[in-house]
């Protein structure tokens, strides 16, 4: 009777062991796969960084929420506004948005921020049809720092009605549609955790190339409030976005950024009357509107000085952008110097230090014709402590 | 719902999980039926009544084979004192000449509807032509392949002859015939499975084991790798080659693209044959990895066939059941047949007969016949184009050539002075073979004949490194992409290397010797691997298996 007993002893002992290496095996595949898509799914970039950074803001400590695409980081410094004008903000702008990012950004942010007043950049709005019905990759830098809800799931199937091309899946789950990234992203997989453990970025993130380029004089034309048809699906997606911003009670002020448009770029002149067919929407529906584009001499924008490419400004043009813009923010708008608590106020006293630090850094590379890509990111960062002095 | 499919991975699971939780174990089988038949009309339901013709006429052909052989045997043994040997012979031709009118009845019914589905359309387009008429004006027939078709036509048929030579006992319940010819594991790309070898085991009840649980599911994991980390990445180079105009070139993005050079075209060919192989085996693999999970053991179809050293041994190592079936069906009746033995004695008795070669001839004349129309046929198979018949007949007459030429090949080495068993002799023969195999794919990548005899001219006559540099570009791969191709085939190159040294089946059974530390841990990379470099997500566009199609 006893050896029938041994057996089935020794025959359990397996099963306890397999059975716990599959699971050991399940568990360590499940945590591969959370690691990669946290870390190593979506490329490293400047759009990438300015998101995750945003997220460690203290909660309702942003007064100022600027969405859009890239003239929204590039012509605008949170920093040297916070500096000017004592209202704090920040940059969720991802390059190449199209007016299909607007809402789940500020959806996003609203998890948790109560800004006063968002500003939207109205030139990804005007892109045209195609660009707005395929553009997924800012959408998918927005969704993959979303906090989990019922509300990011209903937004997540409003992108996909929207664009083609997109899944709820992979906007839930990023590794299904970048999972090839992960290799290339091994590199900056150091950075990436860094970033991970780090606080806020007293870079607020900023970004610019330092270079000033010889353009063609802006065309006064472009100075007009005339106005080009907006495409009807993308006019739906701006009345519905403005509706959202009615339910959530947020101010919204919608400008178009100055750019140097000439013949050289028919293209964006195009772009720039269709820009102008959504400040008129936006002041049909009851929101503000600025066409910086006419204020272009009033900001004393040089062409030849103050911008990087005919679309962005360096940063001699965004320190004057953010001038004009944040005095029209504080005057027109009623937005006032932020109440900080005495932490969070530290915090933006040293991010005008690092800025007037980065004003410098720029400003001595664009003189020395010294061409370089920087932007908000842990190297940027280390660079900036030695610069500074401090360390973080 | 392909192989790879996670639709497909689920439904497999809960096959799986329900066929093990049956408390009634001798009605397994019927969870296999059912799961059959659930995937066949769920991928083909529009053409389910082509499936249910072959199983119902083969089925029924079958039995009534049966009943023939057993009125005859009752009559012989009724008759047992009063008829003569002649008597007894003359009843004995009768029944075998019914059996036999019956099997070609049959045969002739669902060939008759797989060529029809299969090759009406290319044949009444192409009689067109040479009626100097345009293909479009032919008649046609508007109907996709049923899945499957070729393969299940296969696998009845070769049942039916098997039940007509009397070596197998046909199957009494429609059911379970009808599982052994919709099995799911199978019946997307095969293998080909025979009757005897299979059916026993589809109908015996399984318990669940451990090994057969491991080498499984190492088995679908090394096949899914193969798939949709290999074929399909590669299958993007194979895609833009021909989006791009191939030779001939077209627009790329807008901009005039004169047409790939012979380095590019070579290249091309070497991917797809990659693809091919790890496409098609990879398929096999998941197939008999769900299959081995089941506790099933289905056919090996491949067995590292690039390292053959002659294209007969290369057709021995390739689509190994299909091959078996023609050995069995097509070409031992050509080869055995009284008018092959005609021949050959005809040869014989000439005047050239008489000669070395006239001999030589006469004792390989038939078999070269038999297989060079053997491999016309698998031309044939896998579709309805002239390039697949170019291709048949590439291999038919390689095939024939070295039959006849054998004494040829063996005086020259001879007199050479080459030691057959030297390693570099063996690796000039696997260089040797896999061109000629390559060309063979020539007319499978081939729009058309003309044009794959235009990319042999080309890759003879046009080699240029710096094209190919600017060529391989728009080939739609980056960088990083081909480097991942690149040592995923090396990994793949490693484990076919060290199972051909052992003798080995699949990989499942070479990391069985290793410590279960190590098979974990392979086990792991392995899905990692799938996991990071596969070609899936919504941005992708992998590939159908391409014998799919056949």
């Amino acid at each position: 009777m006893n050896k029938p007993e041994v057996n089935e002893k020794q025959n359990k002992k397996p099963y306890g062991r397999r059975t716990a290496a599959i699971l050991l095996m399940i568990a360590g595949l499940l945590f591969s796969v959370w690691f990669m898509q946290r870390f190593m799914c979506i490329p490293f970039s400047y759009d990438e960084i300015r998101t995750i950074n945003f997220h460690k803001e203290p909660e309702n400590s942003i007064d100022v929420l600027l969405v859009g695409s890239s003239a929204t980081y590039s012509d605008f410094s949170s920093a040297c506004a916070y500096e000017k004008f004592g209202f704090t903000s920040y940059p969720y702008a991802i390059g190449g948005a199209t007016s299909t990012m607007w809402k789940p950004a500020v959806q996003d942010a609203l998890d948790t921020q109560r800004p006063k007043l968002i500003v939207v950049d109205v030139f990804g709005g005007a892109y045209e049809r195609d660009l707005i019905d395929t553009r997924s990759n800012q959408l998918s830098i927005v969704y993959s720092h979303t906090a989990f809800s019922e509300e990011k799931l209903d937004s997540i199937a409003e992108s996909c009605s929207l664009v083609e091309d997109t899944s709820e899946e992979s906007f839930l789950f990023p590794f299904i549609k970048y999972h090839n990234n992960v290799p290339a992203c091994i590199k900056d997989l150091p950075d990436r955790l860094v970033l991970e453990f780090s606080g806020p970025s007293p870079l607020k993130g900023v970004n610019t190339h330092t270079r000033s380029r010889w353009l063609m004089p802006v065309d006064p034309a472009s100075f007009t409030d005339e106005t080009a048809p907006l495409d009807e699906k993308n006019e739906k997606i701006i009345l519905d976005f403005i509706d959202y911003c009615k339910s959530e009670d947020l101010e919204v002020l919608f400008v178009k950024y100055p750019m140097v448009l000439s013949d050289d770029y028919p293209e964006e002149l195009e772009m720039n009357l269709r820009a102008n067919r959504i400040l008129e929407i936006a002041r049909e529906n009851g929101c503000g509107a600025l066409n910086m584009q006419k204020h272009f001499n009033d900001m004393h924008l040089k062409e030849l000085r103050d911008f990087y490419n005919h679309g962005h400004a360096n940063t001699r043009g965004q320190i004057k952008i953010t001038e004009f813009l944040g005095r029209y923010i504080q005057d027109e708008m009623g937005i006032g110097p932020s109440e900080l608590s005495e932490s969070d106020k530290a915090a933006w006293d040293e991010a005008v230090v690092w800025w007037n630090a980065f004003r410098d850094m720029t400003l001595e590379e664009i003189r020395d014709n010294k061409i370089e890509d920087v932007g908000d990111s842990p190297a940027l960062v280390r660079r900036m402590e030695a610069l500074v002095g401090s360390s973080r | 719902m392909a192989l790879t499919s996670v639709p497909f991975m689920i439904f497999a699971l809960i096959t799986g999980i329900i066929y093990f939780a049956l408390p009634k174990k001798q009605y397994r089988w019927v969870v296999l039926l059912i799961a059959s038949g659930f995937f066949y009309v769920y991928n083909s339901f529009r053409y389910s009544a082509f499936i249910l013709i072959t199983m119902i006429t083969v089925y029924l052909a079958a039995r009534r084979m049966a009943d023939i052989s057993a009125e005859t045997k009752a009559e012989v043994r009724s008759h047992k004192e009063d008829w003569s040997k002649e008597q007894r012979k003359a009843c004995k031709d009768a029944s075998a000449k019914r059996r036999r009118r019956l099997l070609a009845a049959t045969l002739l019914l669902n060939f008759g509807i797989l060529f029809m589905l299969k090759y009406f359309n290319f044949l009444s387009g192409s009689i067109a032509s040479l009626l100097g008429g345009s293909p479009d004006d032919a008649p046609q027939i508007h109907l996709l392949l049923p899945l499957g078709i070729s393969f299940y036509t296969f696998i009845a048929t070769g049942y039916l002859i098997d039940v007509y030579r009397d070596t197998v006992e046909p199957e009494k319940n429609f059911f379970r015939f009808a599982l052994f010819v919709s099995f799911f594991p199978q019946i997307i790309q095969g293998p080909i499975s025979q009757f005897g070898k299979l059916q026993h085991q589809l109908i015996e009840p399984h318990d669940p084991e451990w090994d057969n649980f491991k080498k499984g599911i190492m088995n679908i994991s090394w096949g899914v790798f193969k798939k949709i980390v290999i074929a399909d990445r590669v299958w993007i180079a194979i895609k833009a080659y021909n989006s791009n105009g191939g030779i001939h070139g077209g627009f790329i993005e807008g901009e005039e693209f004169a047409g790939y050079g012979g380095t590019a075209v070579l290249f091309i060919v070497l991917l797809y044959a990659l693809q091919l192989y790890a496409d098609f085996s990879g398929g096999i693999d998941i197939s008999r990895g769900i299959c081995q999970v089941l506790g099933i053991q289905l056919e090996a179809n491949f067995r590292q066939p690039y390292f053959s050293r002659s294209i007969s041994e290369y057709w021995r190592r390739w689509h190994i059941t299909l091959g078996a079936w023609m050995k069995n069906y097509v070409f031992y009746p050509i080869a055995m047949s009284d008018l092959s033995k005609r021949i050959s004695s005809g040869i014989a008795k000439s005047d050239f007969g008489a000669t070395p070669a006239g001999k030589h001839l006469s004792k390989v004349f038939t078999t070269a016949m038999a297989s060079f129309i053997v491999f016309m046929l698998i031309g044939i198979w896998h579709g309805a184009n002239s390039r697949y018949i170019g291709f048949g007949l590439w291999n038919g007459i390689i095939i024939m050539l070295s039959a006849m030429l054998g004494p040829v090949y063996d005086s020259t080495r001879t007199a050479l002075h080459i030691n057959e068993n030297a390693a570099w002799w063996k690796l000039f023969q696997m260089l040797r073979t896999f061109i000629i195999v390559l060309v063979g794919y020539v007319f499978d990548i081939a729009e058309n004949f003309t044009n794959a005899l235009q990319m042999l001219k080309l890759t003879l006559t046009d080699q240029s490194l710096s094209a190919f540099r600017d060529q391989v570009s728009t080939l739609g791969l980056t960088k990083q992409e081909y480097a991942a191709v690149a040592f995923c085939t090396l990994v793949l190159l490693y484990f076919s290397i060290r199972l051909e040294k052992l003798s080995l089946d699949t990989p499942a059974d070479l990391l069985e010797r290793r410590p279960g530390l190590v098979q974990w841990a392979a086990l792991f990379l392995l899905l990692l691997c799938i996991l990071i470099v596969g070609v899936y997500g919504p941005m992708s566009d992998p590939a159908d298996f391409i014998y799919m199609q056949f």
